[in-house]
C-alpha cells in the first residue's frame, strides 16, 4: 500500500532541489539539525575569514568556485531522512568534511599567484587527482594541495552543472565523449584555464587508470613549474613491484627536496605516519559497527568522510580523526542501547564502481524511497593501508602501497579479483543488495560486465541491480533516470511497493 | 606495378591466426605463444622452441559474446580478440603473454584466466600478466627486466622446459634483428618520391612478419625485398598525396587499402603493430646481458602515449614530425581506435598542439577494429586528400 500521508518531494518546489522548509525529523531531532546547519554556515564563515579578499576574488575568477554556494543546500541533501545517532554521525563527519574542504580552498586562494605574489605559494605541493598527502609528512613546512579533486569531484558534488561546462570545452577539442568524464572535466577545466596558479611543484600521477595518465599530460600544461611523474605500478599486489615502487617513493622525496629547499624530515615523517595509522585503525573499527542491525553508520556521508580523509588527510588533519572518535562514540552508545538507527531500513545494500557524482545524495533517496540502507560504498574500502613504522623503506613503501590502493585504484587495477571484492564485502556487512554501478565511461569496470553478472549465481542470497550512470553529466543519464533504473527493479524483481511514492519519478534536472 | 610474387600467400596467411605457418611451425615441435602489446618483446617469444604470435582477429564478424563480457563500451579490437578466444580460434597457443598496459587489453587477456579459455586443448596453457613503468629511465628498465625474467623468461622454462639461457637470447636477437633488418630496408622504400612499395602491400608485410614464425616467413619476406629492389614504380603515380598514420591498434590491412583508395599513399606505419616502432634492431652493448638489452630497448623505442614525462610527449610529436619529413609526407593522419582512452587524448594532442604547433596538415578519426564504417571514412579520407591537394596547388607546402 503507497503511503499517502507524508510525501517528502511536496517539500520542495518542482524541478528543483529547493526546499519550501526544513525537514521535519521530531522536535528534538530537526532542532539539532538546525544547531549543525548553524554550525556549517559558521565553518564557511571562518572560511572567508582565513583570505577575505583573495577568496572572494577567487568566486569570482573562478567558475568551479561558484558551485560552492549550494554547498549549504548540499548538506541538506545528504541528510534527508536521517534521524537519531545516524543524524549525529552523518553530522559530524559533514563537519570535518567542511573543515578540511573550507582549509583547502583557503590555502588554494591564499597561494594563488593569479591574485598576486604570494609566500604561501612557494610552500604548496600539488598533487594530482586524489593522490594522498602522505608523502609530505616528512616534510612539516609544505601544506599539499589537490589539484583537481575541488574543481572535479566535489564540485560535481555540490552542483550536477557545473562539470558539463568543463566537459563540452574538452570535446570542443576532440575528445570523444566515451572518454572518462572525470578527466575530461579536469581537461576542460585546464583549458580554460580555470585552475589556481600555486605550488612549488607539482606531483602527477597515474591515478587510477588510463584516461587518468593521460589528462595529466594534458592539464599539467597549464602549470610552468616542475613536474614529477608520481607513476607507480599497477600491479600492485604483485611484491616484485615494490622494489620500483620503494624508488619512485625516493625520487619523489629527492624532487620535493629540490623544488622546495625543505629536507625530508624522517622524525616528522613517522610522527605523521602514526597519525595515518590512527586514522585507519578508527576506520576498521567503525566496520565492525557498520556490519551490525545498529549501525548509525550509513547513506552518503559515510563514503565521503573516508575520501576526505584518504585524499586531505593521512594524519594531517586532527579535525578528521576527532570526527572519527566521536562518531565510534555515537556508534558504541547506540550498539549498546540496541537502537536501530535507520528504521525505515528494509534492505541493507552496498554500492561499488564508479557512481554518478552528480547524483551524490543517491543513498539517501534509496533509503526514503525504497528502504535500501546503504552500508559501504566502494571508496571505503580504499586507502585503508596501516604503514610500517619499523623502517623507512617499509613506511615508503607502504606509501607507495597507500596510494596503489587509492580512490578507484584498489578495485580497478592489479587485477581482476579486485573488483569481484564486492561479494565477500556484501557477506560481511550482512547486506542483500548490490548497487552495481555502471559507469559508461569506466573501461576498467565495464570490462568485467559479463564476469560480474555471472558471479551472481555464486550468491543467491544477495540480489544485484545494475545502475547506469555518466560519472559527472547528468545530461547523458540524469539522476532521474537512475532512479527509475531502481524502480525498475525494485518493483519487477523485487516485487516491492515504495516506502514514499512522491519520491519515484520526479524532475530535479535544473537543480544544483 | 607488377603484382607481388607472394602478396596473395601474404594475405592468404593473414585470413586466419592460426595460419598454415603457424601450423607448420607448431608440426615442426614449436610453442606458439600469443601477445598483442607492443611492451611484450616478441623477441623473447621467440627462443629456441616456441614463436610469437601476435593476435589479430581476421575476418571478425559478429562480438556479442564478447560485447557480454566486456560491454558495448569496450575497444572493439578487444572485444574481437575475446570472441575469437571464446570461439576457440586460439586454441593452438601454448601460453599469452600480457601487460596491465591499457586496462582494456588487459581486461580482455585476464578472461582467458576467468573462463579458462583454451585450457581443454591445452591443460599447461597460461596467461601471464605483468606490470609496465609509465616512464623509461634507469629504474624503470631494471624494473621492467625484472618482470619480463619473471613473467616470460621464468614461466616459459618452469612451464614448458624452453632454454632461457643467455645464448639462446642471444640467438633469438640475432634472429629478431634480421626480420628486422629486411622490414627495414623494405620500409625505406617508402622514403623515395615515387616509392616501388604501397602502404597496402607494406601493412600486410609487416603483419606476416609478427603474426608468423620468423624462420618460416623469413626467406618470403628475403624473396619480396629482393623483387621490390628490381621493382619499376609507375610512370604515373596512382596517388596524389601522401600520408603518415599514427595512432592505436591497427592490424587491418583494407583500412590502409581504403586511405590509398582516396589517394593517399601511406607511406609511414606509426600505430600498434606497425613498423615505426618496432623494426629498429635490437643492440646489445657491452657489459649488457641480453635481457637488459631488449628490456633497455623496448622502453626506449616505445612511442605509447602512456609514457607520461613531459620528454615522452614532445618526443612522440618530434617522432611524428620526423617521419612527415623523412617520408616526404604531405599530411598525418591520427587514428584512434574506438574506446581506447591513450589514444583519444593523444589524437586531440596530434590535432590541436601537434597540427598548431607545426603547421603540418593533420586528419583525425575514430575507427573500429573492422570497417563498419568505411562510408564514412571514405567521405573524411576524400576531404583531407583534397584538402592537401589544394595546399599543394597553393604552395602551402614546401
Amino acid at each position: 500500500m503507497i503511503k499517502k500521508e507524508k510525501l517528502s518531494r511536496d517539500r520542495f518546489y518542482d524541478k528543483t532541489g529547493i526546499a519550501k522548509h526544513r525537514e521535519w525529523r521530531g522536535l528534538k531531532d530537526t532542532f539539532y539539525d538546525y544547531t549543525q546547519w548553524v554550525v556549517n554556515l559558521g565553518i564557511m564563515g571562518a572560511f572567508v575569514a582565513k583570505s577575505p579578499i583573495r577568496i572572494m576574488r577567487g568566486m569570482i575568477e573562478y567558475r568551479w568556485f561558484g558551485s560552492y554556494l549550494g554547498s549549504l543546500h548540499w548538506i541538506d541533501k545528504c541528510m534527508e531522512g536521517l534521524e537519531g545517532p545516524a543524524l549525529r554521525v552523518a553530522h559530524t563527519q559533514m563537519h570535518a568534511i567542511m573543515n578540511t574542504a573550507t582549509n583547502h580552498i583557503a590555502n588554494m586562494m591564499k597561494g594563488d599567484r593569479r591574485f598576486g605574489d604570494t609566500k604561501e605559494a612557494s610552500k604548496q605541493v600539488i598533487f594530482e587527482e586524489t593522490m594522498g598527502p602522505e608523502i609530505l609528512g616528512g616534510f612539516p613546512k609544505l601544506t599539499p594541495t589537490l589539484m583537481e579533486a575541488m574543481q572535479g569531484l566535489v564540485g560535481a558534488y555540490m552542483d550536477q552543472t557545473l562539470p558539463p561546462h568543463y566537459i563540452d570545452a574538452v570535446e570542443h577539442y576532440g575528445l570523444p565523449s566515451d572518454s572518462c568524464r572525470l578527466s575530461a572535466t579536469t581537461v576542460g577545466v585546464a583549458i580554460l584555464d580555470d585552475y589556481p596558479r600555486n605550488g612549488a611543484c607539482l606531483i602527477v600521477n597515474n591515478m587510477p587508470c588510463d584516461s587518468s595518465t593521460m589528462n595529466s599530460q594534458l592539464v599539467r600544461r597549464r602549470f610552468d613549474i616542475p613536474e614529477f611523474i608520481g607513476s607507480l605500478p599497477m600491479r600492485w599486489e604483485d611484491e616484485k613491484t615494490d622494489k620500483y615502487a620503494l624508488s619512485r617513493m625516493k625520487k619523489m622525496i629527492s624532487f620535493i627536496e629540490e623544488s622546495t629547499g625543505e629536507s625530508f624530515d624522517e622524525k616528522a615523517f613517522f610522527e605523521m605516519m602514526e597519525k595515518h595509522n590512527i586514522e585507519v585503525e578508527d576506520e576498521q573499527a567503525q566496520w565492525e559497527y557498520m556490519a551490525t542491525p545498529y549501525t548509525p553508520y550509513g547513506a552518503s556521508i559515510v563514503n565521503l568522510f573516508h575520501t576526505t580523509m584518504y585524499a586531505f588527510s593521512g594524519g594531517r588533519v586532527p579535525a578528521i580523526n576527532r570526527a572519527q572518535k566521536k562518531c565510534l562514540e555515537i556508534a558504541k552508545k547506540a550498539y549498546e542501547d540496541k537502537v536501530n538507527c535507520f528504521p525505515k531500513a528494509r534492505h541493507r545494500a552496498i554500492i561499488w564502481a564508479g557512481p554518478g557524482c552528480y547524483f551524490f545524495h543517491f543513498a539517501n533517496w534509496l533509503y526514503n524511497c525504497w528502504g535500501i540502507l546503504v552500508i559501504a560504498q566502494m571508496d571505503n574500502f580504499e586507502g585503508c593501508t596501516l604503514i610500517p613504522t619499523d623502517s623507512l623503506d617499509n613506511a615508503l613503501v607502504g606509501v607507495a602501497k597507500s596510494y596503489e590502493h587509492g580512490i578507484m585504484r584498489r578495485h580497478l587495477t592489479g587485477g581482476y579479483e579486485h573488483l569481484l571484492e564486492f561479494w565477500e564485502l556484501a557477506r560481511r556487512f550482512n547486506c542483500d543488495i548490490v548497487v552495481m554501478n555502471e559507469d559508461i565511461t569506466c573501461k576498467g569496470a565495464l570490462g568485467l560486465s559479463g564476469v560480474v553478472n555471472d558471479s551472481m549465481k555464486n550468491y543467491p542470497e544477495i540480489k544485484m541491480m545494475t545502475i547506469p550512470n555518466d560519472l559527472f553529466d547528468h545530461r547523458t543519464i540524469s539522476r532521474n533516470d537512475m532512479r527509475r533504473e531502481v524502480n525498475s527493479f525494485m518493483t519487477a524483481v523485487m516485487q516491492e511497493e515504495p516506502l514514499d511514492a512522491s519520491l519515484l519519478d520526479f524532475d530535479d534536472y535544473e537543480g544544483w | 606495378m607488377k603484382d607481388l610474387k607472394h602478396l596473395i600467400y601474404f594475405e592468404k596467411l593473414l585470413a586466419e591466426a592460426d595460419n598454415e605457418l603457424v601450423k607448420q611451425g607448431r608440426a615442426n615441435g614449436n610453442l606458439a605463444l600469443g601477445y598483442s602489446c607492443y611492451f611484450i618483446p616478441e623477441v623473447l617469444l621467440n627462443l629456441p622452441g616456441c614463436f610469437s604470435s601476435r593476435l589479430r582477429a581476421p575476418g571478425t564478424g559478429s562480438i556479442d559474446v564478447g560485447t557480454y563480457y566486456m560491454s558495448n563500451k569496450i575497444c572493439s579490437y578487444t572485444r574481437s580478440i575475446l570472441e575469437r578466444g571464446i570461439e576457440g580460434g586460439y586454441d593452438y597457443l601454448s601460453a599469452l603473454f600480457s601487460a596491465e598496459t591499457c586496462q582494456m587489453m588487459h581486461r580482455g587477456h585476464e578472461h582467458f584466466e576467468i573462463l579458462e579459455l583454451v585450457k581443454k586443448q591445452n591443460p599447461k596453457f597460461f596467461m601471464s600478466m605483468m606490470d609496465v613503468p609509465f616512464i623509461p629511465d634507469e629504474e624503470a628498465t631494471e624494473h621492467y627486466e625484472e618482470q619480463l625474467r619473471f613473467y616470460i623468461l621464468d614461466r616459459l622454462r618452469d612451464t614448458y622446459g624452453i632454454d632461457t639461457s643467455e645464448e639462446a637470447l642471444r640467438a633469438a636477437i640475432e634472429e629478431h634483428n634480421e626480420i628486422c633488418r629486411i622490414v627495414t630496408e623494405i620500409g625505406d622504400m617508402r622514403k623515395a618520391e615515387n616509392p616501388v612499395i604501397t602502404g597496402y602491400e607494406f601493412h600486410v608485410i609487416q603483419l606476416v612478419s609478427q603474426v608468423c614464425p620468423k624462420n618460416l616467413i623469413r626467406p618470403y619476406l628475403l624473396e619480396t625485398l629482393e623483387e621490390l629492389k628490381a621493382r619499376e614504380p609507375d610512370a604515373k603515380p596512382a596517388f596524389r598525396v601522401k600520408v603518415v598514420v599514427v595512432g592505436s591498434e591497427n592490424d587491418d590491412p583494407e583500412f590502409t587499402k581504403l586511405l590509398e583508395s582516396c589517394g593517399a599513399l601511406v607511406v609511414a606505419d606509426r600505430y600498434c603493430f606497425g613498423s615505426l616502432p618496432g623494426r629498429e634492431p635490437i643492440e646489445i652493448r657491452e657489459g649488457e646481458t641480453a635481457l637488459r638489452a631488449v628490456a633497455r630497448h623496448y622502453l626506449e623505442t616505445s612511442q605509447c602515449p602512456r609514457f607520461m614525462s613531459k620528454e615522452c610527449g614532445k618526443g612522440r610529436l618530434d617522432y611524428v614530425k620526423k617521419l612527415y619529413e623523412d617520408y616526404k609526407a604531405d599530411g598525418v593522419l591520427y587514428e584512434q581506435m574506438k574506446f581506447c582512452e591513450y589514444w583519444s587524448y593523444e589524437r586531440v594532442v596530434g590535432t590541436n598542439i601537434f597540427a598548431g604547433e607545426t603547421g603540418i596538415p593533420t586528419l583525425g578519426i575514430e575507427k573500429e577494429y573492422t570497417l563498419v564504417g568505411a562510408g564514412q571514412l571514405r567521405t573524411r579520407f576524400q576531404a583531407f586528400v583534397e584538402s592537401l591537394e589544394i595546399k599543394k596547388l597553393q604552395g602551402g607546402k614546401k
